[in-house]
């Protein structure tokens, strides 16, 4: 056989066999072997139901979707059958709205209502809840039952999830997604009968890093966004737009909400190749920076009126010019945003605002690329052994971590199939499947959330690692691998990771960046290069548009290191969207002071724009239209759901803005986004043509608010009666009013979608009505663009490597001391998030209980870190054997502000001084996260009374 | 020498046989028998022949159960699998305590029958999961299984036969739903205890996965039997097409309650008035459940009726578990159905909606006409239950079998609930 050729991995499987049902008479064509739930609502039928999830499958739980089955043409009485537990066959005749099975579905609405309460006016899912509309469409209306309704009490589940256990209707659904399908440990079903009550054993917060999905999961309002739920609004009063996750480099596909300009939540929006169904808690919750105090939204160092003229801008920065312009690009800024500022400054002036390290582990990544496609999040699902590298996925990039579960239970679905189980059977899978699973090795020097189904998981030292990776690469040779100083065993877990590959059809390898380890990465490179065809290789770098940047490095592109050694005294020096967090707080004054000029393009304050001399305000995501490039090279847009307030632009607007000043005067005639992509796609050869993906749209306007956008009319009522006029958007397929191209003609699917509708589908269930098929492609979807693969990159950077060492990582005493990776505490705009403060891990220093003695603090509860510039941070000590012996994993809050790691010089035990100033520290900390919340929350709600007025009294 | 009470002959409550007694009275023979004499293939075979059916409720033949345990060629690497006997001695039918008689009073015919049935399907481990209120059985069922270790029945190499069998009581939590077969096999795996979506049965897919037989205890004591006697002599024991013998109990208020093992098939007439000594002094019979609490009421008329698993059907009921529960004339039939389906609401492992709310939604019914407060609203919303809660509509057999007793009560009984409107007060209040 040759191993050569990969199975086809599209779970779809459009080869399977098309067969004739006849539903109300009427013959219909659908799948074999999908249960008739799914086959049906793939024909857009509406069929009610609770349990049922197209990601999770059936369990046969609320008997909502039942139909009547006939044994043929003639039978008239027929039997009541569950839809979600019967597999379609052929000449089936299925009766849909025969009298017997509709009336028993307005019969299990209404066993439902026995308990739930009538409290759909305060819900916060009222107008977008699932069990509304499946009541609506039984016709269930009138109450028969006259006893008393059970009631709960509520448990306290961490600040981004509300609970409110009496709406609950018993679906199991949260039940199956937070334990089964998430891997949760820390909630259940508990209790029986009509008292099954869906939470943790004690209050308590939520510890999965996917309990956002729960409010999505849940049918009704049981389940509710924490933040959402405190600065409230109906769906259908929120304007919203589709956009990208800016959470890491995965890019999943999330809806925006926004009412009163302020960003109210985020949804998950489905993408079959990406995140499918769900999102993780960064991507729900980690927006809420555009809304907070720390949002620049002035600009400083120059005078600016809010409604200024371009010429007006250049007046005011005319005394800045200098002889020379530099532009510091970002990993967090749009793909066009980035673009622009290389054109603006110039190739040779361009630098790409990673350090020299990150280039070459950059380099690495891109040219594995080149040479391996990587695989999609759907794609890692179907992966049947997988071969993780020095990364905790869980941490750094969620939604693959729950892919990678979910791969690891195909040897279940295969044992199933033997059985004759149908993949969607969901407790009969689990049944068969047991503890059987696919092959999961973790090569992580620290435990992760991923070892319960892992084959391998034991912590190893970063070098043991590599010399894994190398031992893989020598496929014909005898394996010679000796055991490490820290690790034993090694032969035999290689040999028994290239038994389980050479029976693997799609093995899969994933490496992350969240260490920057380039040996790693070397090694990972040499392996994928020589690699047979079938083996898949995914890398995770750790920003949502780091491809994006890179595929913009060119021979000329400068690092960090190297702008900073220029001479800047004559310079200006322009950085887009980035705090430098990469570099030491030193050499973050020091560029400062350097350089002539030092203007931040930013949306949120950070150290450097205290230290820059003028700070231009940006849009965030929420209000700027771009795009991102994903890990997998994919370009994806998002859309501002709302016009960013003057004088705030997005940031490629500023660099238009900045190049007759600053720049080379090619931009000149340059006013709109679409003008710049032509311009660029025209230019720059690692830019793509995007016309292909817009310009079409272009000609169909889409809506942002619901038909139902109520408030239109009635939210200034009281002051007048006259409607402001919506703002215009020039830019976008997206108006921001109601009116737009019909959803529903072909044009209008030709656009992704800005909330997800349909009639009698007020929820996000009502997806389904625009996907090829249940858990298939979205009808809309356009051509996808991918940039970052091509084999033609000019790879500079690899003849100039060196003998760098990792800035971001300490060697102390035979100790590699490491960051450590928290999804709530990655990044510089976590902290600005008030809940992921709360959520965030202690100030600490993880080591191995064999290491303790290197660091010459034994029973020390804390230890201090003292830095070179005598600063020092004071961290709890705690020993324990998820760390491999030698390394030690390090968090501070500071660590996100500037590279802190690398500046330390020794490590003692903590004074008492010392460590009741850090916890006098954290408890103040911890107040003033409080604080700000509410804070910003009455700022906010302030902000909401007085719109109206200041619509209505300036007249626009 | 044979018996025509071969479960019950050698019963003793106070102090059952121990091991070397029971070998003495012919314990145990039919292992040796099976071992030295017979394929699986033949034990199957004879089992078939015999007709025996499930005393656990439903009447299913067993060696049919049986033979749907996948059978693999030797090459198939399958065949090694694991499969699993579990015997259901989890007896929570209200009404129903011959299990507990037979595990009490003989625990050496159960671990006997259980390593035929074990070696019939090719099973090395097996489970007794036992009602967790049976202190005394546990007690006693224990120290036989210590002893049949002690003895080389059970473990490994069983007389030298090289059949290797590991048999484990496991006690129960206490739930009825885990009389449920694949209910009780979630318990035993420690998950909760709702009953699995069928298909998969767990005859391919059941505990752990695994191919797993479930059988009744009555059941399976008629093992030995059959095994010693052969089929014939096992079909002759009855009075009807349905072979063997069946252990009938008779409760409510009867002169002499209790339990009778007796031919299959005798009639409800001669259970309850030859052997039970007919209703209490003053009392007359209003109606019976013929096999437990959920089986549909049945009247005087149904006097002659022959109780074997086809004619009860016939009936419109169901011959159950055989444990009849006598309503007399001086009971409210309301106040019955009422404490019935409080049981099953009670019960319910709140899986299924149909199951969860409706049960509870018809006690809060039924409760209001007891009380006299019902309406004809009420009465309307329990037929609608009934026909809501039916077989192919819940998850499980539950539901319907809480739906029996109702539905049969609303149709015998009408008049009784009708009063209870009328009069706003339970008619029988004061005669309890």
């Amino acid at each position: 056989m040759d191993k050569s050729q990969p199975d086809n991995p599209d779970t779809s499987n459009p080869a399977a066999a098309q067969v004739t049902v006849h539903i109300d008479g009427e013959p219909v064509k659908l799948r074999q072997g999908d249960n008739l739930l799914e086959a049906m609502l793939s024909e857009k039928y509406n069929l009610p139901y609770f349990c049922w999830h197209p990601a999770m499958g059936s369990i046969g739980a609320c008997r909502q979707c039942a139909v009547t089955q006939f044994a043929d043409q003639e039978q008239q009485k027929g039997k009541t059958i569950m839809a979600c537990m019967t597999p379609v066959s052929d000449g089936m005749y299925i009766g849909l709205n025969h009298q017997p099975a509709a009336e028993f579905r307005e019969q299990v609405i209404a066993a439902m209502m026995t308990n739930h309460p009538h409290d759909c006016p305060v819900c916060g899912e009222g107008g977008a809840c699932h069990l509304q509309d499946m009541t609506v469409m039984t016709g269930h209306s009138m109450r028969r039952y006259q006893g008393q309704k059970r009631t709960f009490s509520n448990q306290y589940l961490g600040p981004l999830i509300n609970h409110e256990m009496n709406r609950c209707i018993t679906c199991y659904r949260c039940e199956r997604f937070y334990k089964d399908y998430a891997g949760g440990n820390d909630f259940s079903a508990c209790g029986s009968k009509n008292q099954v009550y869906f939470g943790r054993q004690q209050d308590g917060i939520l510890e999965s890093e996917f309990s956002g999905n729960l409010v999505e999961v849940c049918p009704t309002g049981v389940f509710t966004d924490k933040p959402f739920s405190a600065h409230y609004t109906r769906k259908w009063d929120l304007q919203s737009a589709p956009s990208v996750c800016q959470g890491c480099a995965v890019g999943c596909n999330i809806s925006v909400g926004e009412r009163y300009g302020s960003v109210r939540r985020v949804v998950n929006r489905y993408h079959h190749d990406i995140n499918g169904y769900f999102i993780c808690d960064k991507g729900r919750f980690g927006f809420s920076y555009v809304n907070n105090d720390s949002r620049i939204e002035t600009a400083r160092g120059i005078e600016l009126s809010s409604e200024f003229k371009p010429h007006q801008l250049a007046i005011a920065l005319a005394r800045y010019k200098s002889a020379d312009n530099f532009g510091i690009g970002s990993e967090r800024a749009s793909f066009e945003s980035n673009a622009a500022l290389k054109h603006m400054v110039g190739s040779e002036n361009f630098c790409s605002g990673l350090t020299d390290y990150q280039h070459f582990c950059l380099d690495i990544i891109r040219s594995v690329m080149s040479a391996k496609q990587p695989p999609s999040v759907n794609e890692i699902e179907q992966s049947d052994c997988i071969i993780v590298i020095d990364e905790d996925l869980t941490q750094s990039a969620a939604r693959i971590a729950l892919a990678v579960r979910q791969a690891t239970r195909n040897a279940a679905f295969d044992k199933a199939e033997q059985l004759g189980i149908p993949r969607w059977q969901d407790a009969a899978v689990r049944t068969a499947g047991q503890a059987c699973r696919s092959n999961l090795f973790l090569l992580q020097s620290k435990s992760s959330k991923l070892d319960d189904v892992a084959t391998y998981a034991e912590p190893l030292h970063p070098a043991a690692i590599i010399k894994l990776l190398q031992g893989l690469g020598n496929a014909n040779q005898p394996d010679s691998i000796s055991d490490m100083p820290f690790d034993n065993g090694l032969a035999s877990l290689l040999q028994e990771i290239k038994t389980a590959l050479q029976h693997a059809k799609r093995p899969l390898f994933i490496a992350g960046c969240s260490a920057w380890q380039l040996e790693t990465l070397q090694a990972v490179e040499q392996l994928a290069l020589q690699a047979p065809p079938h083996w898949q290789f995914a890398f995770l770098p750790d920003a949502v548009n780091t491809m994006g940047l890179a595929s913009l490095i060119d021979q000329h592109t400068m690092s960090l290191e190297q702008l900073i050694a220029k001479s800047l005294q004559q310079s200006t020096v322009i950085v887009l969207e980035h705090s430098l967090s990469t570099l030491t707080r030193a050499q973050q004054y020091q560029l400062a002071e350097q350089s002539q000029t030092l203007i931040v393009i930013d949306h949120n304050q950070s150290l450097l724009s205290e230290l820059a001399d003028v700070v231009l305000p940006s849009a965030p995501f929420t209000e700027s239209d771009g795009s991102s490039v994903n890990y997998m090279g994919l370009v994806q847009p998002f859309f501002a759901v709302k016009p960013p307030n003057s004088p705030i632009h997005p940031a490629w607007h500023w660099c238009l803005l900045l190049d007759s000043t600053f720049g080379r005067q090619n931009l000149a005639n340059i006013t709109t986004l679409s003008q710049l992509r032509a311009y660029l796609a025209e230019h720059d050869s690692s830019f793509p043509d995007m016309s292909r993906l817009l310009a079409e749209q272009l000609l169909f306007k889409s809506a942002r608010q619901p038909m139902r956008y109520s408030g239109r009319t009635a939210m200034f009522a009281n002051q007048t009666v006259h409607e402001p006029k919506s703002p215009q958007d020039t830019e976008s397929p997206f108006s921001f009013s109601m009116e737009g191209a019909g959803r529903t003609d072909v044009q209008g699917q030709a656009l992704p979608k800005a909330f997800s509708w349909a009639p009698g589908w007020n929820s996000e269930q009502s997806v389904y009505k625009y996907q090829t098929r249940i858990g298939g492609r979205m009808n809309h979807r356009a051509e996808a663009i991918t940039v970052a693969r091509g084999a033609d990159k000019n790879l500079a950077w690899q003849q100039r490597k060196s003998d760098t060492a990792n800035p971001g990582v300490l060697s102390f005493n035979g100790l590699l001391i490491r960051r450590l990776s928290h999804l709530f505490a990655n990044d510089a705009l976590t902290d600005d998030i008030a809940e992921f403060k709360l959520l965030a891990p202690v100030a600490c220093l993880l080591v191995n209980p064999a290491d303790e003695a290197n660091l010459a603090a034994t029973s020390a509860t804390h230890v201090t870190l003292i830095s070179d510039d005598k600063t020092s941070m004071t961290v709890r000590l705690i020993t324990c054997d998820d760390v491999a012996r030698g390394t030690a994993y390090l968090h501070h809050p500071l660590l996100n502000l500037h590279n802190a790691i690398a500046q330390v010089s020794d490590i003692v035990q903590a004074s008492s001084d010392d460590i009741a100033r850090q916890q006098q520290g954290q408890s103040e900390q911890l107040q003033s996260i409080l604080n700000q919340k509410s804070r910003a929350l009455s700022r906010l709600q302030k902000r909401d009374q007085q719109i109206p007025i200041q619509i209505v009294g300036e007249g626009r | 020498m044979t018996t025509d009470k071969p479960l019950t002959q050698h019963i003793n409550q106070d102090k059952p046989l121990a091991m070397p007694e029971y070998i003495d009275v012919g314990g145990y023979r039919s292992v040796d028998k099976i071992l030295q004499q017979m394929s699986a293939q033949d034990v199957q075979d004879v089992v078939k022949d015999s007709g025996l059916k499930g005393r656990g409720g439903a009447g299913f033949p067993t060696a049919m159960k049986w033979s749907f345990v996948p059978k693999f060629e030797d090459t198939d690497p399958r065949s090694g699998d694991d499969k699993y006997l579990i015997c259901n001695a989890d007896e929570m039918e209200p009404g129903t305590f011959k299990d507990r008689w037979l595990l009490e009073g003989v625990p050496h015919q159960l671990i006997e029958a259980m390593i035929i049935a074990s070696y019939a399907i090719g099973a090395n481990k097996a489970f007794i999961f036992l009602r967790g209120e049976y202190h005394l059985a546990a007690k006693r069922l224990q120290q036989a299984l210590d002893e049949a270790y002690q003895q080389g029945y059970l473990g490994d190499n069983i007389r030298n036969s090289g059949y290797q069998l590991d048999l484990y009581l496991h006690t129960s939590a206490g739930r009825y739903i885990c009389g449920e077969e694949t209910a009780l096999i979630n318990a035993l795996e420690g998950q909760r205890a709702n009953p699995r979506a069928k298909p998969p049965f767990p005859q391919v897919s059941g505990l752990f996965g695994k191919p797993t037989i479930v059988n009744n205890v009555e059941t399976l004591c008629n093992l030995p039997h059959i095994i010693n006697h052969g089929a014939d002599w096992f079909k002759q024991l009855s009075n009807n097409d349905d072979a063997g013998t069946k252990i009938y109990s008779v409760s409510g208020r009867v002169q002499r309650p209790g339990l009778w093992e007796l031919p299959m098939g005798i009639t409800v007439r001669e259970l309850l008035y030859q052997r039970a000594g007919g209703l209490s002094p003053g009392l007359n019979l209003k109606g019976f459940l013929p096999g437990g609490a959920s089986t549909d009421f049945l009247t005087v008329e149904h006097l002659d009726l022959v109780l074997g698993y086809d004619e009860v059907s016939a009936a419109g009921s169901r011959l159950g578990t055989g444990g009849i529960i006598v309503l007399d004339d001086q009971n409210c039939p309301v106040a019955m159905v009422l404490n019935l389906l409080k049981f099953f609401a009670q019960e319910s492992c709140g899986f299924c909606t149909p199951c969860r709310d409706g049960t509870a939604w018809a006690v809060d019914a039924l409760t209001r006409i007891e009380q006299g407060q019902g309406s004809q609203q009420d009465l309307d919303n329990l037929h609608k239950l009934c026909d809501f809660m039916w077989l192919g509509k819940t998850h499980c057999a539950l539901a319907p079998g809480a739906v029996e007793p109702l539905q049969s009560a609303l149709k015998y009984f009408h008049d009784d609930f009708e009063q209870h409107i009328d009069k706003g007060c339970c008619p029988y209040s004061g005669h309890h």
